[in-house]
């Protein structure tokens, strides 16, 4: 008889025990709420320690950018890219004319004609960005937040879409620098 | 909603078969889990409590008959596509896909160089949103799924379609 009510009693007082943590849960739900309500708040970076300063290193592998303003078409990116997602073409204007500088003072040769980067195929190994000289292809947010604020969420239902173009240069203006060269019918039997 | 609208009470909601039912549809996609690679743990990331996709209607379904939503997560190679077509096949309508990460939509890092890795999951499936990253974060995902659901409420099932 004694065992059959500790039995009773054990049931009812663990009951109270689990009810008592989960009412305890209940009522610090806001402060213990681990979950991130996405699209209302994101994090600005990630929590965690990478062992050195945030912002001299895009700890957020985030999407590429060319200020194409100050390219200069030498293609180190492209060369360095180890997937080929990187496209420049640049094309030689005649001598004297003038393109401008970019912001470190350097004097543009070449017109970038066209400055492609597709971003599906982009693994965001960042090794383009070292070699650029005129350090204009870089990752948004991190160290460059203040240029371009951090952007890692773009997704497409076109694949097409996530080939981002950079350049500016119109038609009309790669017209006016490329030398018309005067078309002469081959002569009969030369080989192309 | 033409003549029924603001006939009603201010809580009876008049709307089309149609609409209720993308509506449906949309604020409960299951997703097939179809991780592969490096994604598939960003993925498991994504339904665990940080970023808790249910929150969104989304639930990790391990059967493709109860799935409506395939998330191909990873490196699709050509050993592998026989399996995500045939998975997909067996899937009840309507069913989408979404190619999460550089390497379901294009390849990724074996563009170049891959003699094993098929170049984009949409040569063999029709994907619905492309969400890239390498992998994506967990925001990425979700927000690509967020699209999903987007395109999903406009779709309109019950309306026939100008076959011209």
């Amino acid at each position: 008889m004694g065992r059959y009510l500790v039995n009773i009693w054990e049931s009812v007082s663990t009951m109270l025990i689990g009810l008592g943590i989960t009412g305890k849960h209940l009522l610090r739900a806001k402060n213990g709420n681990v979950t991130l309500q996405y699209p209302e708040e994101k994090w600005p970076r990630p929590e965690r320690n990478i062992g050195f300063d945030h912002q001299d290193y895009n700890v957020i592998r985030s999407r590429l950018v060319v200020d194409i303003n100050d390219c200069t078409g030498c293609k180190k990116c492209e060369r360095a890219c180890p997937v080929g997602c990187i496209s420049v073409e640049a094309l030689k204007v005649p001598k004297g004319t003038d393109l401008g500088v970019t912001s470190n003072d350097t004097i543009k040769r070449l017109l970038v004609t066209r400055h492609d980067i597709d971003m599906s195929e982009c693994m965001y190994c960042n090794l383009c960005t070292f070699p650029c000289p005129e350090e204009c292809i870089y990752m948004t947010g991190g160290p460059n937040s203040h240029k371009t604020p951090i952007d890692y969420e773009f997704s497409e239902y076109d694949r097409n879409n996530l080939i981002y173009k950079f350049a500016v240069a119109t038609q009309e203006e790669i017209d006016s620098y490329t030398i018309p060269v005067p078309v002469t019918p081959a002569p009969e039997g030369a080989k192309a | 909603m033409g003549i029924l609208e603001n006939k009603f009470q201010d809580n009876i909601i008049v709307a089309k078969l149609d609409q209720i039912l993308s509506w449906a549809r949309s604020t409960s996609p299951w997703y097939f889990q179809f991780g592969l690679a490096c994604c598939a743990i960003e993925m498991m990331a994504t339904a665990a409590s940080r970023h808790d996709l249910e929150r969104i209607g989304m639930m990790p379904r391990s059967s493709p008959r109860q799935a409506d939503v395939m998330i191909v997560a990873g490196t699709v190679t050509m050993k592998m596509a026989l399996r995500v077509k045939k998975l997909y096949e067996q899937m009840a309508d309507p069913k989408y896909v979404i190619a999460m990460g550089s390497c379901a939509t294009s390849g990724g890092p074996y563009t170049p160089h891959g003699y094993h890795v098929l170049k984009g999951v949409d040569l063999i499936i029709p994907v619905d949103v492309y969400i890239p990253g390498c992998p994506p974060r967990p925001e990425s995902l979700i927000e690509g799924l967020i699209k999903l659901q987007e395109k999903i409420r406009h779709e309109r099932p019950l309306t026939r379609k100008n076959v011209s």
